[in-house]
């Protein structure tokens, strides 16, 4: 156990080595710096539209039933995908719940902000941040040259990669709080309100292809956070463990972080026919979008929920890594 | 030294979100599958379309809205439009329950809404209906207003006696439908104030004249102007967009209807 712990803080020790973990500040920093002024911009942008051409003060009430009246006239289309109706319909189910209970939903604030960051970048930015790290965790060790000396250890070989894996586990805990810490601060400088106590409706069920909005329950802005990044966390595991595995079996860096980024890309893309090919849905990176079964926006399909999602993404997850580990255990190392 | 303490924080961080992190996870696959809570707020959504199919009955006024964004309500900040608001002060002087039906889609040509006639899914709606309201031709003559091309001036007459003849087939369509309902048809509004020149304005001035001599073919029809209602209350009457009308916009067409109805 102190062995293993020992290998742990060894690997921990060779990421920071090679300072991936400020290079993922850096990138971080300047893309939340990015958004966040975007998100600024818009926003003064439609207020002063909205001052200007009705003479009163702002305000989000008639925006939202404006924005209600809208989806509802989408949904007198004949041609509207079924999954696009649903979607609509959860909308209007939201909007509606806001203005009930009195809950602006268009306000800024450093909450909002940070939610709605991890939310858009759980396929595709935090990812890439993951890969960054466990994508030549073992070809990294082939590439240098250095797997020689660490094999002639009187260590077994699966108390290596579990030290390695467990590593990366560690490090993308340490990109997940970044990320959220980065944005905070960010926007909080941007917007200048935390907004932590902000309510906010979650809560829907997708049963038997239809939405159930019946429990829509109000959370605050800081347990949805906790929410939101927990589930970030789960996204980073499988793919550490994915690109982990993939970086075992092609002993190359480079090529191990663009099969990641390929099988990334495909993901994105095969979302678009998963209406068509109910089959698309097993694939692990069509599933990345865990946390829009919280904010309710999201694409319905059939037979996919939080629950259906995580374990297809458990499921690759386990399985790359049970077949990385045999790989590794049965290959000669000949470098 | 620093390198130990670096390493102890990261240590200790990733522990505290994994704990974090699982009960997070758990907590989200509780609320996106926990059982209906039945004292939970209700939020039915809220659909204004295609739900009565009876016949009409003594007790029952169905109202009948189709064509485009004006019969939609659009732009109107209380999502209502004046069917609502003329249904409202029908409501006053009758005992029967007044229906809205809304069958408008939003951009809708004269052709799109001589399709909606013919479908079979709106016939059982015609024929329950006691009043019709129809508003179309406005997204047609729209592009002839913005457009400074003089060449395409030239198209409108095409355009309009293709309207017409739409028009026409939509009328014939309801009457083989419903001979008894009353028809009313909106007219076009200016929305663009004196941006656009005289030449333009007679063109909206004959389109609506056109409109008005095909819709008094029918002895149970009406042609309600619009025209004069907007020139001068364009400020009060228009929504953000300067082209829909506002709530107070969709109130005074609905006043306007219900003083045409009146003693019906």
């Amino acid at each position: 156990m102190i062995e293993l712990i020992k290998l742990i803080s060894n690997e921990i020790k060779k990421i920071m080595l090679k300072k991936k973990l400020l290079l993922v500040l850096a990138i971080l920093l300047v893309e939340i710096i990015a958004f966040a002024y975007g998100e600024n911009n818009t926003n003064k942008k439609t207020q002063a539209n909205f001052t200007k051409s009705q003479s009163v003060n702002y305000n989000w009430n008639p925006i939202i039933k404006q924005q209600i009246q809208t989806l509802n006239n989408k949904l007198n289309f004949k041609n509207l995908k079924d999954s696009d109706r649903k979607s609509i319909e959860i909308q209007i189910d939201q909007y509606n719940y806001y203005l009930k209970n009195n809950i602006n939903p268009l306000g800024t604030s450093a909450a909002k902000f940070t939610g709605t960051l991890m939310q858009e970048s759980a396929t595709m930015l935090l990812p890439l941040l993951i890969i960054i790290f466990a994508g030549d965790s073992v070809s990294g060790e082939f590439s240098s040259r250095t797997i020689k000396v660490l094999l002639t250890r009187a260590v077994p070989r699966w108390k290596i990669l579990m030290s390695k894996f467990l590593s990366i586990i560690i490090i993308s805990a340490v990109v997940v709080v970044e990320t959220a810490v980065i944005s905070l601060i960010v926007s909080k400088i941007t917007f200048h309100n935390w907004g932590f106590m902000e309510p906010l409706a979650t809560g829907f069920k997708v049963s038997g292809g239809k939405i159930d909005a019946s429990n829509i329950m109000e959370i605050y802005q800081w347990q949805y956070l906790l929410l939101i990044y927990s589930l970030g966390f789960f996204i980073a595991i499988v793919i550490a463990s994915i690109s982990f595995s993939i970086s075992i079996f092609v002993k190359n860096t480079a090529a191990s972080i663009s099969i990641m980024m390929a099988a990334l890309i495909g993901g994105s893309i095969l979302q678009l026919f998963i209406d068509d090919w109910p089959f698309a849905k097993y694939f692990f990176s069509v599933n990345l979008r865990l946390p829009q079964y919280l904010t309710g926006s999201f694409k319905v399909v059939d037979g996919m929920n939080l629950t259906f999602s995580m374990i297809v993404l458990s499921v690759w997850a386990v399985v790359a890594l049970i077949a990385g580990i045999l790989v590794f255990y049965k290959q000669d190392v000949l470098v | 030294m620093i390198k130990k303490l670096m390493l102890k924080i990261i240590t200790i961080v990733g522990i505290i979100v994994i704990i974090t992190a699982i009960i997070g996870i758990i907590t989200s696959i509780y609320i996106t599958t926990r059982p209906t809570d039945k004292t939970a707020v209700k939020n039915k959504i809220t659909k204004e379309t295609i739900k009565t199919t009876e016949k009409p009955k003594n007790n029952v006024y169905n109202i009948l809205s189709m064509g485009d964004s004006i019969a939609n309500g659009t732009g109107d900040e209380t999502g209502r439009g004046f069917a609502d608001y003329y249904a409202d002060s029908y409501k006053k002087d009758t005992k029967q329950t007044v229906n809205v039906n809304n069958i408008a889609v939003n951009g809708d040509v004269s052709d799109g809404l001589s399709q909606i006639v013919r479908n079979k899914e709106t016939s059982p709606i015609i024929q329950s209906s006691n009043l019709i309201f129809i508003s179309i031709g406005g997204n047609e003559i729209k592009q002839f207003a913005t457009s400074d091309d003089i060449s395409s001036l030239a198209g409108i007459k095409t355009v309009e006696n293709h309207y017409l003849s739409n028009l026409g087939n939509v009328l014939k369509k309801i009457r083989s439908e419903n001979s008894k309902c009353t028809i009313v048809f909106i007219g076009l509004y200016n929305p663009f104030g004196d941006d656009i020149t005289q030449d333009k304005l007679e063109l909206l001035d004959d389109w609506n004249y056109e409109t008005q001599k095909l819709v008094s073919d029918d002895s149970n029809a009406v042609y309600i102007p619009t025209y004069d209602l907007f020139k001068y209350n364009m400020k009060k009457y228009l929504t953000i967009d300067n082209f829909h009308p506002n709530s107070e916009g969709y109130r005074a067409i609905a006043r306007r209807i219900g003083e045409t109805l009146k003693n019906k």
